[in-house]
């Protein structure tokens, strides 16, 4: 078990956005939180991520209790996220911005293989590499979210609602780009309202509805659910 | 006399710009406009001076209150302005509060060491330079020297280190730099401290200059040097040197020209007239944004 969360409930001011959320993660797997506006899957990620702070409740990542760390030591564990509205550095380069993703990284050659990596996956952030981040179109500045959080070589990504305001072609793209980061090793959690195109690329789901999950399971399974297809799917 | 007094207020524009860039470091950061700054300026010359006075020996004596006050401007932002940001208060109170530590700073600097004025020792004495009728002092091209040495390495911490990255992508959108694995509180540390360095170097030189220092020393040349910060666009490196510049130029003409009464507001007039044509400054981003 790579990510283990028991019970998470997390308050937004008065609001109670989290109500004992209990979900797995398994290593190698893509799994993916669908769920409509204001379910709480950012809210999920933020207490994850140490950006909001869980009241009660534990997370668990390969072992060692996470539970309310410190944002930035996330990545040293090894998590990283690529953030919902993507957070680029508007006035940064693109290789400045993905230096920022190794951050915590010591070693010039890993530093240097992350570049290689990241341009591979995304010719196109290759082709760009100077100019700076807030000049990129959405799609590409999405791409260069998804490199960024790569260059600290992650075992678990975070995806946060990575098709958000996507023309068509990239929100294919961008799955595309998931599938083979998880090919290369990487286990992904994803965060959609594309609950089709997330369905469809994941191993297992979770559907979270006002703080609470209300199914899990295989995607495939999720998606053939008459209940999902009508409410997230557009089918039925 | 005209080149006289350019020169005059060069050197003196240089002090003025070594303090604006603390303005501009910590503003850069924090959107805050740090008004305790001044009184960390007068901070940092009196602690030269008891450095000083206690056989340090003049280099020595500034480069330990180059870290004292350092400290002191990480110990306002961990005291009074990081438990304000944890709970997402308004700006404004930052902004009041850092007056408030500004009254506390100058109030317990003329507890411990009275307010009255107290010599400083000239830093630099050998000689000065004549180039036809105009004299430049040995003190004045070193506050140049000093100052520009200072201002280079500034500008090469915060674009070609990797701190320096961090202070910029803090400084555009601290949650992303925080997940990327910077300790964005640091990041903010180190820039009070760089800040409170800088201010000691600017109240070494200047007192260096006139010889004297004193607990409000802080005041008016505080105003003036956030007046050259503003000038040049707050935030910009190069334009806290061209505003402080600005400042120190149009201050020694008034001083000369029109009398030493209007030396104080010269650049407050400046600063209004600039704004008006330039709302961000000479060198100011357009557009920026708290993220």
């Amino acid at each position: 078990m790579m990510l283990k969360i028991n019970d998470l409930n997390t308050y937004y001011g008065a609001i109670h956005a989290l109500k004992g959320i209990d979900m797995e993660v398994d290593e190698g797997e893509i799994v993916s939180l669908i769920g409509s506006n204001g379910a709480g899957k950012t809210t999920l990620l933020n207490t994850i991520t140490g950006v909001a702070r869980a009241a009660k409740g534990t997370v668990v990542f390969k072992g060692r209790d996470i539970t309310n760390i410190p944002s930035y030591a996330m990545t040293k564990l090894k998590i990283s996220i690529s953030p919902e509205g993507r957070e680029v550095f508007p006035e940064l380069t693109v290789e400045e911005n993905l230096r920022l993703g190794a951050y915590i990284v010591k070693d010039k050659g890993a530093i240097s293989a992350g570049y290689d990596r990241v341009y591979d996956l995304f010719p196109r952030l290759k082709e760009r590499y100077k100019q700076q981040a807030g000049t990129l179109s959405g799609g590409e500045q999405q791409m260069l979210a998804v490199g960024r959080a790569l260059m600290s070589s992650p075992e678990l990504l975070l995806l946060d609602e990575p098709s958000l305001g996507l023309a068509p072609n990239f929100v294919l793209m961008i799955f595309d780009m998931i599938k083979e980061i998880n090919k290369q090793g990487v286990t992904i959690l994803l965060i959609e309202q594309n609950a089709n195109m997330a369905l469809s690329a994941s191993d297992r789901a979770y559907v979270l509805e006002n703080g609470k999950v209300t199914m899990s399971g295989e995607a495939k399974k999720i998606a053939s659910d008459p209940k999902i297809k009508k409410a997230y799917l557009g089918l039925g | 006399m005209l080149a006289q007094q350019i020169f005059n207020g060069l050197a003196l524009g240089m002090g003025y710009a070594l303090i604006a860039v603390g303005y501009s470091l910590v503003f850069g950061i924090l959107r805050l406009v740090n008004f305790s700054h001044g009184a960390i300026y007068a901070f940092g010359a009196e602690m030269a001076m008891v450095f000083i006075g206690l056989n340090f020996g003049i280099v020595p004596g500034i480069i330990a209150s180059m870290i004292l006050t350092g400290i002191l401007g990480i110990a306002i932002d961990k005291i009074a302005l990081e438990p304000l940001r944890k709970k997402h208060s308004m700006p404004i109170a930052s902004l009041i509060t850092t007056i408030g530590v500004s009254n506390i700073i100058t109030n317990l600097l003329i507890v411990f060491l009275g307010s009255e004025k107290r010599n400083f020792p000239q830093l630099f004495n050998f000689g000065s330079v004549k180039i036809g009728s105009v004299v430049i002092s040995s003190t004045q091209i070193m506050m140049c020297v000093v100052s520009l040495i200072l201002m280079g390495v500034l500008v090469f911490i915060v674009y070609k280190t990797k701190i320096g990255l961090a202070m910029r992508a803090s400084e555009q959108n601290a949650k992303a730099a925080n997940l990327m694995g910077i300790n964005v509180n640091f990041v903010i540390s180190f820039t009070f401290f760089l800040a409170g360095m800088s201010a000691t170097i600017a109240g070494a030189l200047v007192g260096g200059y006139y010889q004297i220092v004193y607990p409000n020393m802080g005041f008016m040349a505080g105003l003036k040097a956030f007046a050259a910060a503003v000038l040049g666009g707050i935030g910009s490196l190069p334009g806290a040197l061209l505003g402080g510049l600005i400042v120190g130029v149009s201050e020694s003409m008034a001083a000369s020209f029109m009398g030493s009464t209007y030396r104080d507001s010269i650049a407050f007039v400046i600063l209004i007239i600039v704004l008006i044509v330039r709302p961000h400054g000479l060198f100011g981003r357009k557009g920026i944004t708290k993220v």
